[in-house]
């Protein structure tokens, strides 16, 4: 038998010019294909003795090796070549946008109101928000302002009718909680809250915020503690706190609450009219008459309460300079939240 | 309460104090001080008598005048109305320097001008008057003007709190800032002298609880005029405009011992005085010209012929000052707070007096204010005053006396105050208090109507230790810490949500417009405002939607073309025979326009509903509620073929829908709109209920087949789904994945496809086995629908 050896090894120059994998294949199968050439090869070897069949199968062996080592780089290759092709049909815009998941927004107001519960639930308050249509009695009488007092006057009210009113505070939500449950009363209550008075600076809903403790021993310096944390959390712990006297029917003594000016730190500046100080809460010593009113016994027990509004808070952090944006809920204003 | 500091300083001195250190001290004790304005003096200001005034010229509106100072005489063009000779007024010379405003030599229309005679808005004092300021013809001509107009001062503006009503006059303030400085106060005195009084006027008060004190005297041989200058400069300073010498005594008192006062012509007192209640429906016609109607809840002062004054709140006109009145009747009283308010209220009258009397004036001063006022009006306008006082008290009225636990003060202060300091702090106040078996006892003055109970004296005594001293400290309450109720985790979770989904969240006020809200639901179940802001706020709102409605179509308005938006808050109901109406917190979520905005990636093709719609079901999802949506076609703010009812079970729980056509021409907005409602008490209520658990699932493999149907138009996915996995216990899921109609297919028939998936739960499926379960899917659907293969 005569094998022509050189027959066999063209395939190196026939793997160096295929362009395609298909083409590679072609010459895979050209040459060790059930019909290829070492096919016919093997058959005719049965006819040889053993010492020549040694010697050509091991020839054979190495040509394959050799060929497999060739089509694998070969094959890499055009691999390669085909993906890169690819890879330049596929070229996008990247620049172009998204899917339109676009973001949607928080009101600022709930972002606040989200925000003050959460600092005061993390000191162990509990939240209650309550009814906003209430009675006159949990809204006024109960809170140390028979119909008679001047002090109904400090709060312009929406009537339903003769004994039942829009709140004009969450106070009556701490009436409802104390008539029904003995001290310790640790808690706020934020929520909607109405007055007739709606002009450049006042709107007739806003949001408020009231905090109550009630339990043996609670003292005005408890007070300035809780709102010293509060502020110190909300604004940042360099504004200094200042309590002035004032007046309300339902606690004595009572205070307002000053901060440094968030804008100028208390240097004065515009916002703060050159004082340095911005009011920013009511609060007192739970008046006894309150108590009274709803079964706590003022020898035994003491407590302090203190209110504040969030649409101030608002505008105070987010630097908004007019209260009447906040519900005119135009999509320019409410993205930006 | 307007506060000048140099009338102040009559009563405590604090002329060499600065202005700052006055009002940050007081702002710190409880007064606030909201506003300080200062009146500067002013070079070159004279008074001046105008000798001439002849018109100008070249100019209607203008005169040219000659004033003198008494030395020399100016030429002065002027464009006052009011300017005439005679007068005494105020001249600003070549060199003055008023507030907006420098004087130089100067030619009006050709005319020289050396000066300019002011008026009180010019010269700084006030905002409103019209016309040069023409001054009292007593004052003295060629005099620096700025001692007659007070310039010079500062005015304090007080915040003064419901609960300090002795802070509404100038002694009462003198006396908090004699107790803050720790300085010497001194009362106004005027030692009366009186003449022989011939009346025998009776004064029967009928109602001795709402009038405890009436007093009065006669001042007879009266010259009403105008005010000398230095009292209508102290009435000015307090925001009072002067009226007349009588008057603006009484205002003056008002002012500065903080005791309304009332002159009645007492040539219109018929016989007698009464103090009774208004009998219902009589009438009387009050100062500011007003007939007003009375009731049995006002107090009046009458004779035996009519009323003479509604008390404590306004005189009548008939009984008042006029310049022909020669003798009046003073009177001075003491009007029962609540009484007066009520009053007050009724007429929708509120008067310098009624303030006053409201809050509590001092009952045990009236009687000598009367004498004192009565002087000064003598003094004043040239009468004399009676030596017979009429009336008096007709009630004993208590002092209070209050006893204090210096260990409960300390207590509540958190502080650790001396029992001397406390003393000391309270004796400033001229709250008398001693020591008495280691209780302090203190007698409330008699103006300080606020201290009646140890809470006050705490009070007290922390305000003059300073707030700002007391120790700040942390409460320790031992309480369990408690989650937030469902409904507002809830809202939370929405808004998070709804955020990331695109959506902007809307705060509206709770009110809306009754005529508005009946296009959409007109029954009686609103709650309806007495009192509204404006008719368009006097409903409370049942429904959260139609607050988004006018937001998407204000927003439409601003050019925006991709609105959605929501909102959580509570909404009210009216339920009959409950006092309190039912309040429950809504989620409401509207949209309009392009729901992706304009994109290259085309978000138009998607029907508006089914976008809200997955919305709706993409924020329940983690709740595992089982929504469920039923057509909703007899509501009629909706459109009938576009909305749906949202239950979870039987429980309707909101709906969506697109709003109806109608409603949207009604409105004037210019493209469909979505919206969709839920209840989210009852939402948290049924979730509360739901548990999480785990449930074994089967290992087998799911298999998948696709069926393509025609089907009538009117079944529903819900029917198909129904249908099939009635058929089939095997099917897991159906899923509709192409809805198909052509005009091929007629009017009433549409091409549905959709995919199978079957499991079970102990083997995996031959295809036999599939096949024969499809064919019963395909069987049920015909039976069911008529509906034929493709």
């Amino acid at each position: 038998m005569d094998i022509n050896f050189d027959t066999l090894e063209e395939f190196k120059s026939e793997i160096d010019a295929a362009s395609s994998i298909i083409e590679l294949n072609d010459i895979k199968v050209k040459y060790f294909g059930k019909k290829g050439i070492v096919s016919s090869i093997n058959k005719e070897l049965g006819k040889l003795d053993v010492e020549k069949r040694k010697e050509i199968g091991e020839r054979i062996s190495k040509i394959r090796d050799k060929f497999d080592e060739q089509f694998d780089a070969r094959l890499s290759f055009i691999k390669k070549e085909e993906i890169n092709a690819t890879l330049k049909d596929e070229v996008i815009d990247v620049t172009l946008d998204g899917f339109p998941y676009k973001r949607g927004s928080i009101h600022p107001v709930s972002l606040i109101y989200q925000e003050v519960i959460d600092i005061f639930m993390s000191a162990g308050y509990e939240v209650a928000e309550g009814r906003e249509i209430e009675d006159d009695y949990h809204n006024f009488e109960a809170l140390n302002m028979p119909k008679s007092h001047p002090a109904r006057d400090m709060q312009d009210t929406f009537y339903v009718d003769e004994d039942v009113v829009l709140r004009t505070h969450t106070s009556p939500v701490q009436i409802r909680i104390m008539e029904n449950r003995k001290p310790p009363i640790k808690m706020i209550a934020p929520g909607k809250v109405y007055r007739s008075d709606y002009d450049m600076t006042h709107l007739p809903m806003f949001h408020q915020i009231e905090g109550l403790v009630v339990d043996k021993g609670i003292s005005f310096g408890d007070l300035k503690g809780a709102l010293r944390l509060f502020i110190s959390k909300m604004f940042g712990d360099d504004l200094d706190v200042r309590l002035r006297p004032s007046f309300f029917p339902f606690t004595e003594p009572s205070a307002e609450v000053d901060m440094g000016c968030v804008q100028c730190r208390g240097k004065g500046c515009r916002m703060c009219k050159g004082t340095g100080w911005l009011e920013i809460a009511g609060c007192g010593m739970v008046d006894p008459e309150v108590f009274k009113s709803v079964g706590i016994d003022p020898n035994v027990y003491s407590g302090f309460a203190f209110g504040m509004g969030i649409e101030r808070i608002a505008l105070l952090k987010y630097g908004i300079d007019d209260i009447r944006l906040l519900y005119g809920n135009s999509l320019k204003f409410l993205r930006q939240f | 309460m307007k506060v000048s500091l140099n009338w102040l300083n009559e009563y405590v001195k604090i002329d060499d104090l600065k202005v700052s250190e006055i009002a940050d001290k007081l702002t710190l004790s409880g007064l606030e001080v909201e506003g300080i304005t200062e009146f500067k003096r002013i070079d070159n200001l004279v008074t001046a008598k105008v000798l001439s005034k002849e018109k100008h010229a070249n100019a209607d509106k203008l005169s040219v005048c000659k004033v003198t100072d008494g030395s020399v005489e100016y030429q002065i063009v002027c464009g006052a109305p009011n300017v005439d000779v005679n007068q005494i007024v105020v001249l600003a010379k070549i060199g003055a320097v008023l507030p907006n405003i420098t004087i130089k030599e100067s030619k009006i229309r050709d005319v020289v001008s050396e000066g300019m005679l002011c008026s009180f808005t010019e010269l700084g004092i006030d905002d409103s008057t019209e016309g040069i300021a023409v001054l009292n013809s007593d004052v003295e001509v060629g005099v620096d003007a700025n001692d007659i107009l007070n310039l010079g001062d500062t005015v304090l503006e007080l915040n003064v709190t419901p609960n300090r009503p002795d802070c509404l006059s100038m002694i009462g303030v003198a006396r908090e800032v004699s107790a803050l400085f720790r300085r010497e106060l001194k009362s106004p005195i005027r030692e009366l002298k009186t003449s022989p009084c011939k009346s025998d006027l009776t004064i029967n008060v009928e109602d001795i609880d709402a009038c405890p004190i009436y007093v009065g005297r006669f001042i007879s041989g009266i010259k009403v005029a105008s005010s000398p200058s230095w009292l209508s400069a102290r009435l000015r300073s307090a925001g009072l405009k002067s009226i007349n010498n009588i008057v603006d005594i009484t205002n003056f008192i008002l002012l500065e011992c903080n005791q309304p006062l009332h002159a009645f012509d007492s040539s219109f007192i018929k016989d007698k005085i009464v103090v009774r209640r208004a009998v219902d429906k009589e009438k009387c016609v009050t100062l500011d010209k007003v007939e007003r109607e009375l009731s049995i809840d006002n107090l009046v002062i009458a004779d035996s012929e009519k009323v003479l004054a509604v008390a404590g709140v306004m005189g009548s006109e008939i009984s008042s000052v006029t310049d022909a009145t020669t003798e009046i009747f003073l009177e001075c009283a003491y009007f029962a707070p609540t009484v007066i308010r009520k009053s007050s209220k009724l007429l929708q009258l509120s008067t310098d007096a009624s303030y006053r009397y409201e809050r509590g004036i001092d009952a045990f001063k009236v009687e000598s204010i009367l004498d004192y006022a009565s002087m000064l009006i003598a003094e004043i306008s040239g009468g004399s005053v009676s030596d017979k006082k009429f009336g008096g008290q007709s009630k004993e009225l208590d002092k209070v006396e209050v006893v204090t636990d210096p260990k409960y003060v300390n207590k509540i202060l958190g502080t650790d105050i001396s029992v001397d300091a406390m003393l000391e702090f309270l004796n400033l106040l001229e709250i008398k208090s001693e020591l008495i078996d280691g209780k302090i006892k203190s007698i409330s003055p008699t103006y300080r109507i606020d201290i009646i109970r140890e809470a006050d004296i705490a009070e007290e005594i922390g305000r003059l230790y300073g707030y700002n001293n007391i120790e700040t400290t942390i409460p320790t309450v031992a309480v369990d810490n408690k989650p937030l109720d469902g409904a507002t985790l809830m809202s939370r979770d929405m808004r998070i949500k709804l955020e990331a989904l695109g959506f902007n969240e809307a705060i509206n006020f709770s009110f809306l417009g009754e005529d508005y809200l009946n296009l959409f639901e007109k029954d009686d179940k609103y709650v309806r405002l007495l009192n509204p802001i404006s008719q368009d706020m006097a409903l409370m709102r049942r429904s959260i939607f139609p607050s988004l409605i006018k937001n998407l179509e204000s927003n439409w308005n601003q050019f925006e073309r991709s609105i959605k938006l929501f909102e959580i808050s509570s909404v009210f109901e009216d339920i009959k025979g409950e006092k309190l109406p039912l309040e429950s917190r809504h989620l409401s979520i509207a949209m309009m326009g392009l729901p992706t905005g304009v994109s290259w990636i085309k978000g138009d093709k998607i029907e508006l509903f089914y976008y809200l719609k997955g919305t709706v079901e993409n924020i329940f999802s983690t709740y595992n509620l089982g929504l469920s949506f039923k057509k909703l076609d007899d509501v009629e703010y909706l459109h009938s073929g576009r909305a749906a009812s949202v239950y979870i079970g039987d429980k309707r729980i909101g709906f969506i829908g697109e709003v109806h056509p109608m409603l949207i021409d009604t409105i004037g907005l210019k493209d469909r709109v979505i919206i969709a409602e839920f209840d989210l008490d009852i939402i948290t209520e049924i979730h509360s209920g739901i548990k999480r658990s785990y449930s074994k699932f089967s290992k087998y493999q799911i298999s998948e087949r696709d069926l393509s149907m025609l089907i009538s138009k009117n079944v529903t996915a819900d029917d198909i789904s129904k249908s099939a996995k009635s058929a089939s216990a095997l099917i897991i899921d159906v899923n509709i994945f192409d809805v198909y109609l052509g005009k091929e297919l007629g009017d009433d028939l549409k091409s549905v496809a959709f995919r199978l998936k079957f499991l079970d739960e102990t083997k995996t499926l031959s295809d036999e086995e599939i096949a024969t379960e499809l064919k019963k899917v395909v069987d049920r659907l015909t039976s069911d629908h008529s509906a034929k293969l493709r």
